[in-house]
């Protein structure tokens, strides 16, 4: 799958410069990168300033990806084409395919037997972006930034959305992938490939159904890193009902969620969550011990503690919640976290901070940074509501991986799912 | 096909999967011997390959206290129509669990726990595995079921073992991974006091 993930040259059938096609996306974001582009389009000599060829065999060099988005009757034309030039990959982008019916099907079906034995993404698919590596194969409006979240989805209208508020909430990808059709490549081998990859550390899966529930079970089962799942129709409408309670009882969620919980996986039920989870798991580790609570209101540490309800909340010489009171400068601060860091019994600490007149968000961003550095445990932080103050200490205390939630409640469920126990 | 209880009874002793005392009976004269083997309460139910739902044909008789009800009992049952033998078995009493497996098309041989009752279908309080189990789960299986804490002993009802409840489930998921003919079974209930105890069941191949 190298050659998907790390292709030095590309060609892209139906490239275009057609503005706002789905061939000039790709071709801009292909461009992005400093990988070697080979446009193929017959009708055209050029395309954003690149030479064109009319087939894919007209290019002398070897070719490493292989993208094809041209309409879904010219597909197997050019599948063809790449079987004979012999390339490492292929990703088909066209929809038109077996999400239409039964001649998509069949059309499906045909370019997959052409294309045995060649890495195959899609069809009907967004594509693939590998940030650390310059590639961007998709038409994603969006470039998201390197990070260590692998995020796999069978939605490629989601994977747009996500890549847009991922620049907001300062998470990068080591790599996302739209499954589409997933006539070659399926869920099961990202996930196996995922779980190898060395950027990788959280695997993100948007899941709306799955085919070999054997082999997913296997993947998730045997995956050597933290997988977090949403999955998306979940209606528990009972199928292949024989007459008895257990069938009836059998939704399709209900299976599904029993085969997260056997593989220790987590399942979440917003993409918010997804994220709130997956960038967590991305720069901390899962942790043992109770949590400790530091805060300048006492109300959120209320919520807080209320949230947390079932998760132990140890004291030692101080009180848990550890209200710092509103006045409390980064000093003070600096105070009550190390009585709450030193503390055996806590095994991550979270720190609550709403603005009040004199507060300094980004001089206790920097005592908890410090600190964090010297105890080794791991912290999240509740830095509440917005304005530029806040603002800059969040992407402080983002950039050195210490995630932020304006909610105590979005923290609480963070807390929850990664705590193993005492 | 529904499976007659004799056939059903085979297959859980293959499994060593215990059935609470039962008896199958054609004849009154067959009554009251058993009833000095098990004495009372008592249950009856009908035996059909073809009913799916006892309660619906007035097919289940419980709280039998006597040798005169038992026979007005056997009488009545009998004499509903496709029914081929009643069932009579001790009555006994704890907390009532459903236990399931199934075939499923895309995940393969499952198996499912709940607490019991009429409530199960209501509350849907179900819990799936893919099949076979190891120990380990099938404890977890239990702990992610709602209201488990029943199983501790709550307001004077008897402890129940975990780890016995969690033994039938994995010899459950053995047997529905095993059976491949199988395409469905529900346990219900199954009563759990000192002993865990399936006191009906349905398979369909």
């Amino acid at each position: 799958m190298n050659k998907l993930f790390n292709p030095q040259k590309i060609a892209l059938i139906g490239a275009t410069d057609r503005e706002n096609s789905v061939g000039e996306g790709i071709m801009k974001n292909l461009l992005q990168g400093e990988k070697e582009v080979f446009p193929v389009n017959p009708f055209k000599e050029e395309v954003l300033g690149k030479k064109t060829y009319s087939r894919i065999l007209d290019i002398e060099e070897e070719i490493d990806l292989a993208i094809i988005a041209i309409p879904a009757e010219k597909v197997k034309e050019a599948a063809i084409d790449c079987k004979e030039k012999g390339v490492g990959a292929v990703i088909i982008i066209s929809a038109g395919f077996k999400e239409t019916g039964e001649e998509g099907k069949k059309r499906e079906e045909e370019i997959k037997e052409i294309l045995e034995g060649i890495p195959l993404l899609g069809p009907n698919c967004l594509g693939v972006i590998r940030p650390s590596k310059g590639l961007n194969a998709s038409f994603a409006p969006v470039s998201p930034k390197a990070g260590k979240i692998a995020l796999i989805s069978q939605s490629g209208a989601l994977i747009d959305s996500i890549l847009s508020s991922s620049e907001e909430e300062n998470y990068g990808f080591s790599v996302v992938i739209s499954l589409g059709n997933a006539a070659g490549l399926g869920l099961e081998d990202f996930i196996k490939w995922a779980s190898e990859d060395e950027e990788t550390k959280v695997i993100s899966l948007y899941i709306e159904g799955v085919e070999k529930g054997r082999d997913f079970f296997k993947a998730l089962k045997e995956s050597k890193k933290p997988i977090v799942v949403l999955k998306g129709g979940k209606s528990e409408k009972g199928r292949e009902a024989v007459g008895l309670h257990t069938g009836s009882l059998a939704g399709e969620g209900k299976i599904f969620s029993g085969v997260l919980r056997q593989t220790r996986v987590k399942e979440v039920s917003s993409l918010e969550e997804l994220f709130d989870l997956s960038k967590t798991l991305a720069w901390q580790s899962p942790f043992r011990g109770g949590v400790g609570i530091v805060t300048n209101g006492g109300g959120a540490g209320v919520l807080m503690t209320d949230y947390l309800e079932g998760i132990s909340l140890p004291r030692g010489e101080f009180e848990n919640p550890l209200d710092v009171l509103g006045d409390a400068s980064p000093e003070k601060y600096r105070e009550a976290l190390e009585k709450v860091f030193s503390e055996e019994k806590i095994g991550v600490v979270t720190v609550i901070l709403t603005l009040q007149i004199i507060t300094d968000p980004e001089g206790v961003a920097r005592e908890i940074v410090e600190i964090r550095e010297k105890y080794q445990k791991p912290v999240v932080t509740v830095f509440m509501g917005g304005g530029e103050k806040i603002n800059k200490a969040v992407s402080f205390l983002e950039e050195k991986g210490i995630p932020n939630f304006k909610d105590p409640f979005r923290a609480a469920k963070v807390l929850k799912a990664l705590n193993q126990g005492l | 096909m529904l499976l007659s209880f004799k056939e059903g009874e085979e297959i859980l002793k293959k499994y060593q999967i215990p059935l609470v005392r039962s008896f199958l009976v054609n004849k009154k004269e067959e009554l009251p011997q058993i009833i000095e083997e098990i004495g009372f309460p008592l249950v009856m139910k009908i035996d059909s390959g073809e009913i799916f739902h006892r309660t619906e044909k007035g097919g289940v008789i419980t709280g039998i206290k006597s040798e005169k009800e038992a026979l007005e009992g056997l009488e009545r049952l009998l004499s509903i129509e496709k029914v081929q033998g009643v069932i009579v078995q001790k009555e006994v009493s704890g907390v009532e669990i459903v236990i399931g497996g199934k075939r499923d098309s895309v995940f393969g041989p499952v198996v499912m726990v709940g607490l019991g009752g009429i409530l199960v279908e209501l509350l849907k309080e179900t819990v799936f595995r893919l099949a076979p189990l190891e120990e380990a789960e099938a404890l977890d299986m239990i702990e992610e079921m709602r209201g488990n804490e029943i199983l501790d002993g709550f307001r004077g009802k008897e402890r129940v073992e975990r780890k016995d409840l969690a033994n039938l489930l994995y010899k459950t998921s053995l047997l529905i991974k095993e059976e491949e003919d199988i395409k469905e079974l529900d346990f219900n209930p199954v009563i759990a006091g000192k002993e865990i105890l399936v006191c009906d069941l349905k398979i369909v191949k």
